[in-house]
């Protein structure tokens, strides 16, 4: 049966009813922002002289021809590219070795929550102490491996500052991976591996064949889940190298942060943080274009 | 047998990875003073130190510290430590009570279900420091930045997209044909979502609160931009001042760090079958 727009209005009102306070909070805290950030990237306003005198693409074209954003694009995707080449085969690696049967999986799994849950914060401080050059624990194991030079710095060393924060990240990431490709595997079907068995493929082809086409949609999940991920990091940043040594970590989120608060450049910051919003929509367009 | 050992070598090795971290930060905030700064590390206790951990809930007591004027931050620990209650707390009563209704509404509702969704994940997508730059400018006109209202609510509205995505999927899951019964049966609908629907979606519920009290719990970013004031400063934000202001005392952080890191745990370890479900449902980690 086919309602007229009219009574099926009438008909569903608590349901409607039961939507509205969701809505409000969604629609004045997500929506409204952005569309007002929208706005106020065509404008000059700033806390200190909060007028809005329209001055159409101005802030954009500073915003995309400063050497700083541009660069700050280009470090962002240096840390998502290097993250996934790490994570993937990692995460992937781990979750065929926990597909097998032994004792003491269950306790195995259950422990791979541990470092997802710790809040970023103390994750950071963590690896802060870790990466300290005078009592931190990789100088340490420098010290015992016999390194006379063993006073190193990770985070100040322009060459390693980014690899370093990589790592710190991939502490807490590797075994989300590692739950997400478990459940792809336990869905593949144990006949699919008997008959291949039967036809004589090795396990090597065994997994190119058949596990790896079968994972596509984690695979595909994953790689989406990881590159929202990476392009929004701001806590660790924050916390670990505040955008340096010089401006070798700051990625566009940051960048975006640093100009609104530390440089008072409200109408930049703002344009970044628009601009990083689009690209997060574009990407999540694609993402869920895919999916369904 | 010798692909057995192999399993058990590599496993060794991850299990080693996950925990070793998480190993040290305890040890540190029960290390002495001595202890701390010794290089190499030490990487086990000989004797355990505990002032620290009764400076911050008593009071009581002297710390051994490298950095001057730590004795004026750390009686804001229980407040910081109440703060993040309230916060996380009210973040997971507004994302039940309201993320309940809607999702309800979406699963039954059959009106562009499948667009409703994809705005909802997209919703999810976007919600980062990009957002919070307008939103600061937004509320700092409203005059609600240092206010809970301005918090409480910038959070929850951000966990909501993730509520909804998850406990929808739960909700369609619910026969229709209970609810037909019930109706019969002379029930109004928002009965019948309190007495029927929310009791039989459990686990779904389960997963979300314990989400969102993790999310919001370990939550920097918003009361890093929407606060200023003392009196509504998180534990994150405790901590981010110990790193900030002072030379670092790694001590004293990790006795806030493993504080703060053992909710969580504890919750994710005990009620990981929930979790896993959450999780791999929602699919998403803001």
């Amino acid at each position: 049966m086919k309602l007229s727009p009219f009574s099926f209005f009438l008909n569903k009102k608590t349901e409607i009813l039961f939507s509205f306070p969701a809505l409000i909070l969604i629609f004045f805290f997500i929506f409204i922002p952005i569309s007002w950030g929208l706005y106020i990237s065509f404008t000059d306003y700033s806390l200190l002289n909060p007028s809005f005198h329209f001055i159409g693409l101005k802030n954009y074209m500073e915003v995309l021809t400063s050497y700083n954003f541009l660069k700050s694009i280009l470090t962002t995707f240096e840390f998502m590219v290097i993250s996934m080449l790490i994570e993937f085969p990692i995460g992937l690696g781990i979750a065929l070795l926990l597909n097998e049967e032994f004792k003491g999986k269950k306790i195995t799994v259950a422990l791979s929550l541990i470092p997802w849950s710790i809040p970023m914060v103390v994750n950071s401080l963590l690896w802060l102490w870790i990466y300290d050059p005078q009592y931190g624990l990789l100088n340490g194991i420098l010290y015992w491996l016999g390194i006379k030079e063993y006073n190193k710095l990770w985070l100040g060393n322009p060459q390693i500052a980014m690899f370093a924060l990589i790592i710190a990240d991939s502490w807490q990431v590797i075994p989300f991976h590692v739950l997400f490709f478990l459940a792809g595997l336990q869905s593949i079907p144990k006949t699919y591996y008997e008959a291949s068995a039967i036809d004589g493929a090795n396990s090597l082809k065994r997994f190119f064949y058949i596990t790896l086409p079968l994972l596509k949609r984690v695979f595909l999940i994953l790689l989406l889940i990881r590159t929202v991920h990476c392009i929004k990091v701001f806590d660790m940043i924050y916390l670990m190298t505040n955008g340096g040594p010089g401006d070798r970590t700051t990625t566009m989120a940051f960048l975006a942060y640093l100009e609104t608060f530390d440089h008072l450049k409200m109408s930049i910051g703002n344009t970044e943080a628009i601009i990083m919003s689009f690209i997060l929509i574009i990407l999540g367009t694609i993402y869920i274009m895919t999916l369904y | 047998m010798s692909k057995k050992i192999f399993i058990y070598i590599f496993l060794i090795l991850y299990l080693l990875w996950v925990l070793v971290p998480y190993y040290f930060l305890i040890i540190i905030s029960l290390m002495t003073h001595s202890d701390l700064i010794s290089m190499p590390p030490k990487l086990f206790i000989t004797n355990i130190y505990l002032n620290r951990y009764i400076k911050l809930f008593t009071g009581q007591g002297e710390v051994h510290s490298l950095v001057p004027g730590i004795e004026n931050v750390l009686p804001g620990f229980w407040n910081a430590l109440g703060n993040s209650l309230i916060f996380s707390f009210s973040s997971v009563i507004i994302n039940i009570l309201f993320g309940s209704t809607i999702s309800y509404s979406i699963a039954r509702l059959h009106f562009m279900e499948k667009r409703l969704l994809s705005l909802v994940l997209l919703g999810q997508i976007v919600i980062s420091i990009g957002l919070m730059i307008p939103l600061y400018i937004m509320l700092s006109n409203l005059k609600l930045i240092n206010t809970w209202i301005g918090i409480i609510l910038t959070n929850s509205s951000h966990l909501l997209p993730f509520t909804i995505w998850v406990l929808t999927n739960f909700f369609k899951e619910i026969p229709v044909e209970i609810e037909e019964a019930a109706i019969i049966d002379g029930c109004d609908k928002i009965r019948m979502l309190y007495t029927i629907i929310l009791p039989l979606s459990g686990p779904g519920l389960i997963a979300v609160g314990i989400s969102v009290f993790i999310y919001s719990w370990g939550n920097l970013m918003i009361p890093l931009i929407l606060t200023s004031k003392k009196e509504l400063t998180t534990l994150p934000l405790f901590i981010a001042n110990l790193t900030g202001h002072y030379a670092k005392d790694f001590g004293l952080m990790a006795t806030v760090g493993s504080l703060t890191a053992l909710p969580p745990i504890l919750l994710a370890f005990f009620l990981q079958k929930y979790m896993v479900k959450g999780l791999t449902a929602g699919a998403i980690k803001g």
